[in-house]
């Protein structure tokens, strides 16, 4: 049950609503939550598990569902062999079971689309959840502002939410993507075959005289990579908002 | 505690850290203690885990925040910081 010590307020109970495989090892979660109350695209949630000894993990994951959504939510879990939590969530959880949940939580890494500026979008691997939640809420909006991701998978089959991407893609509201793929790719492939670089940035990104707001999630290493080379094309340190995962680049 | 779902920046840390302050804390700028660098909390480099959070400064490593959870009590340790600055969110559009 929820603590109620003032210390620990926040939890709050979240009954699982609908279950969808992405990839051979990515989950989406649908959690019915009463007393939720809305989310900012980009915000993620802790969750707390309990053994029946007592022992507590605590983990984040971002929110991948729309903002604007009342008392339901949406996240996506990468499965961690040796995770603590994540195997839990992407095999054992089902339909029904409920876990203890607090958030939204974070205000740095948030987009709404009020704002009018270029959206950049650059995510490796699971690092595109908050940033699908970007898209999802933009595509939601009566005025949206040009859009576009870049996308680096190490191949195919773990390219999360690719159906749905190329859907938004197909409505050609101003929104294009640019997948990447480290790892070996299909025969027919026509997207990119290396680690994102300089060179690939100035191809895909918004010019900096645009004055695009620069979303940037993934693997630290990526992560530092990518913020390093959008400084050196002039974009200000302002609007290049950042969040990294773990060392080995295994989070959400 | 080598694991899944650790996110190595300031970001991850909304939640426990957030019990210390009235405004979300990823967006407050932490202004160094070493080399006086101004930064969101969000874009910080964690260290440690949801029992001891460490932050510290992406120019110079510095440690900028602790914060500790024992015996059901939670302690913040800012002595890495000179200065901690809220702003209103239109100030960050």
């Amino acid at each position: 049950m929820p603590d109620a010590s003032p210390l620990f307020r926040g939890w709050q109970l979240a009954t699982v609503a609908a279950i969808r495989d992405e990839t051979p090892s990515v989950r989406t979660i649908a959690f019915s939550l009463p007393q939720w109350t809305g989310h900012l695209a980009g915000q993620h949630v802790d969750v707390r598990l309990t053994t029946d000894d007592g022992y507590q993990a605590e983990r984040s994951y971002s929110i991948a569902s729309a903002s604007g959504s009342i008392a339901l939510i949406e996240i996506t879990v990468e499965r961690i062999a040796d995770g603590e939590v994540s195997p839990f969530l992407t095999e054992h959880l089902a339909l029904g079971d409920t876990i203890e949940l607090r958030g939204p939580l974070g205000g740095y890494f948030t987009w709404s689309p009020e704002i009018p500026a270029p959206l950049m979008l650059i995510a490796g691997g699971s690092g595109i959840v908050p940033l699908m939640s970007m898209l999802r809420t933009r595509t939601k909006a009566v005025d949206r502002p040009p859009a576009r991701l870049l996308y680096s998978s190490r191949n195919f089959d773990e390219i999360i939410y690719r159906s749905e991407l190329d859907r938004l893609v197909a409505t050609k509201d101003g929104f294009s993507i640019a997948k990447v793929l480290t790892r070996g790719a299909p025969a027919n492939w026509s997207g990119e075959t290396r680690r994102v670089d300089g060179e690939m940035l100035a191809k895909y990104a918004f010019p900096a005289a645009e004055a695009p707001h620069n979303f940037v999630c993934g693997p630290t290493s990526f992560v530092e990579t990518v913020a390093d080379r959008l400084v050196t094309l002039g974009h200000q340190e302002t609007v290049i908002k950042t969040e990294r995962f773990g060392p080995t680049g295994e989070k959400r | 505690m080598i694991d899944d779902a650790r996110s190595s920046d300031g970001n991850a840390v909304a939640g426990p850290l957030g019990r210390f302050f009235a405004f979300d804390v990823t967006r407050m700028i932490v202004t160094c203690g070493t080399c006086d660098a101004e930064s969101p909390l969000g874009a910080l480099r964690l260290y440690g885990d949801q029992m001891g959070i460490v932050l510290r400064c992406v120019h110079c490593g510095e440690v900028n925040l602790r914060a500790l959870e024992f015996n059901g009590a939670l302690s913040l340790d800012a002595r890495g910081s000179t200065r901690i600055t809220f702003r209103p969110p239109s100030d960050l559009l």
